[in-house]
């Protein structure tokens, strides 16, 4: 784990205080936002950019600044989610085959092989659908397509520690499975859990956009920056402002996001190579 | 080599029958009874009883995947209760534009990711580098539908130089396709570009510091035959294997950039089946996006293989 005074420069990095930002403003948008980012006034529909608009309205007349604060709130929330069960799943299944090398690897990563198969957004798109409209059901989809991007990682970490001398030690004073697991392999990889876990989260927010986008995530009038995106897209040509506030707002979470990733894999684990560059899925 | 590639093709196997009870439980996951979420609440009860049995959800789930998995084999993936149509014809119908777009899109990510990354590794820390590598991040971090719009709006709204959507097909003119290709080629190019652009420039810079450059500059070659021949020659595995993992996200950017364009693929297929509610489509859609990914996979495979001989091992 990082030194104390290396933690606060990353997190006063220009990827970290982005990150930061992004959080406070969502934990803050009922007290920032000057509107309700629901209410529809008609005879502002369209209004370009103004003092009063600063980000202009929507086709409903409501307040597009109030609508991207609100929106950070549902993209930071599924990928909070939905990284929250990559993460847990990816995790546990990464150490269990990557401890035992037996028939359990085997068909773990048989299981995260055909996962990676199945395009990412795809596969997301097909169990959203299934699952039903929402926020949550997004959040699962996209954890479970993400569950690889941890376990496969995590399993090649553990394979490389399990035959490390500490290891064998453990295991020579009668210490129990889980609990090599859990106390002397689980910290050691927590550090590769970490990077993967930002970049993972820019990746949500972006597949949670897409999905809300094509219509089977966050529905209206929730304002997710996807949905807003939706909506706004026909009015490119008269108010182009419409869209591209939420896809500002989209693209500087997600650069957050893999920007601090990389910044934390600089700092806590340089011998993981290119973990962005793989990533992408 | 022969013996290698038997084996990798050996491999595929398990993921492949993995893959299909992946694309057989997504009906699994449907709330309620599937016959009855696929027809949709104005069905006839004798209709559901009818999709039921065909579907056999009467049946114990391992009898359903084996019956499934029976048809699948013989081409019978169901027919899509959209348009009644068998859904290996509608996958096969709308197969064409998304071959074309998807090809489209990795020449150019190649070539464009390629030159960037080759650019950029020339001189560590240059202009030249720290552009590009700002550039690749945004490539990657820019979601699809976000860089179509901003496309849409600079080169066709504003400047009018191209079509913002529709498609021509190949058939009826040559140079209507290719316009009318340009920018979702481009859209779906970006990401792919960005990450051959990061990998290409890593890799460079790992090998160039190997013993074998300094040989050859020790031989009196010249800076850009060295670069070429040596250093990125021995640099082409990990970069085809990233571009290998690559094609899965090519295919993610190919259904929303077909949504927004307009293009009658797999991908607008895709998204069409799902908001209808038209599950058998889009396990069709799945199934067959899959089949694409181990393909071009086996095929990096086997490129590896020609790039680097001493790879016997799988």
């Amino acid at each position: 784990m990082p030194h104390r005074r290396s933690a606060g420069r990353i997190l006063l990095s220009p990827a970290g205080s982005l990150v930061l930002a992004l959080l406070a403003l969502a934990i803050l948008a009922p007290l920032v936002a000057p509107r309700s980012p629901i209410a529809q006034r008609l005879d502002a529909s369209l209004e370009p950019p103004s003092w009063a608009y600063p980000l202009g309205g929507d086709e409903f007349g409501r307040d597009i600044l109030s609508r991207v604060l609100y929106g950070a709130r549902v993209s930071l929330w599924v990928a909070g989610l939905s990284v929250g069960i990559a993460l847990l799943l990816g995790t546990a299944a990464g150490l269990v085959a990557g401890y035992r090398r037996d028939w359990s690897d085997l068909v773990l990563m048989r299981i995260m092989d055909a996962l990676l198969t199945v395009p990412s957004l795809v596969l997301a798109l097909a169990i959203a659908a299934a699952l039903g409209p929402g926020a949550r059901n997004a959040a699962i989809a996209i954890g479970l397509v993400y569950i690889p991007h941890f376990a496969r990682p995590v399993r090649a970490r553990v394979l490389s520690l399990a035959d490390q001398e500490f290891v064998a030690a453990a295991r020579a004073l009668g210490v129990s499975e889980a609990r090599v697991l859990l106390r002397h392999i689980l910290p050691n990889v927590l550090s590769t859990v970490v990077v993967l876990a930002s970049l993972n989260a820019g990746f949500a927010i972006m597949w949670e956009a897409s999905l809300s986008f094509l219509g089977v995530g966050v529905q209206p009038p929730a304002p997710s920056w996807g949905a807003m995106l939706r909506t706004g897209y026909p009015f490119l040509e008269q108010a182009p402002w419409v869209a591209v506030a939420p896809g500002c707002a989209i693209l500087l979470a997600v650069l957050g996001f893999i920007l601090l990733g990389d910044r934390l894999q600089q700092a806590l684990d340089p011998k993981l190579n290119q973990t962005l560059s793989r990533s992408v899925t | 080599m022969a013996r290698s590639i038997v084996a990798r093709l050996a491999l595929t196997v398990p993921v492949l029958a993995m893959v299909s009870l992946l694309v057989f439980a997504l009906l699994l996951l449907l709330p309620g009874d599937p016959a009855l979420v696929i027809l949709g609440p104005d069905a006839s009860p004798a209709e559901v009883r009818r999709l039921s049995r065909e579907l056999g959800t009467d049946r114990p789930i391992i009898v359903q995947y084996a019956a499934w998995l029976g048809r699948a084999l013989t081409g019978d993936l169901g027919r899509s209760t959209r348009t009644g149509q068998p859904v290996v014809a509608a996958v096969r119908e709308r197969l064409a534009p998304s071959v074309e777009l998807a090809v489209l899109g990795m020449v150019i990510a190649i070539a464009a990711g390629g030159s960037l990354g080759l650019a950029a590794g020339w001189r560590p820390g240059s202009l030249v580098d720290r552009a590009t590598t700002w550039l690749a991040t945004l490539g990657i971090a820019i979601p699809t539908f976000l860089l179509a719009i901003l496309l849409i709006l600079w080169l066709s709204l504003r400047a009018g130089l191209l079509p913002p959507s529709g498609y021509v097909p190949l058939r009826e003119s040559i140079a209507g396709n290719l316009r009318s290709m340009v920018l979702p080629a481009l859209t779906v190019a970006a990401t792919m570009a960005a990450v051959i652009a990061r990998i290409v420039r890593a890799s460079v810079l790992e090998t160039r510091s190997e013993l074998y450059v300094v040989t050859a500059r020790a031989k009196g070659l010249s800076e850009v035959t060295i670069y070429l021949r040596h250093v990125l020659r021995n640099a082409l595995v990990p970069i085809l294997a990233v571009t290998g993992l690559q094609v899965g996200r090519l295919m993610g950017g190919m259904v929303i950039t077909e949504t927004m364009f307009a293009i009658p693929g797999i991908g607008r297929l895709a998204v069409d089946s799902v908001l209808a509610r038209d599950f058998l489509t889009v396990q069709g859609v799945v199934l067959v996006m899959a089949l694409w990914v181990l393909l071009a996979n086996l095929l990096v495979d086997a490129l590896n293989l020609v790039v680097d001989p001493r790879i016997t091992r799988v």
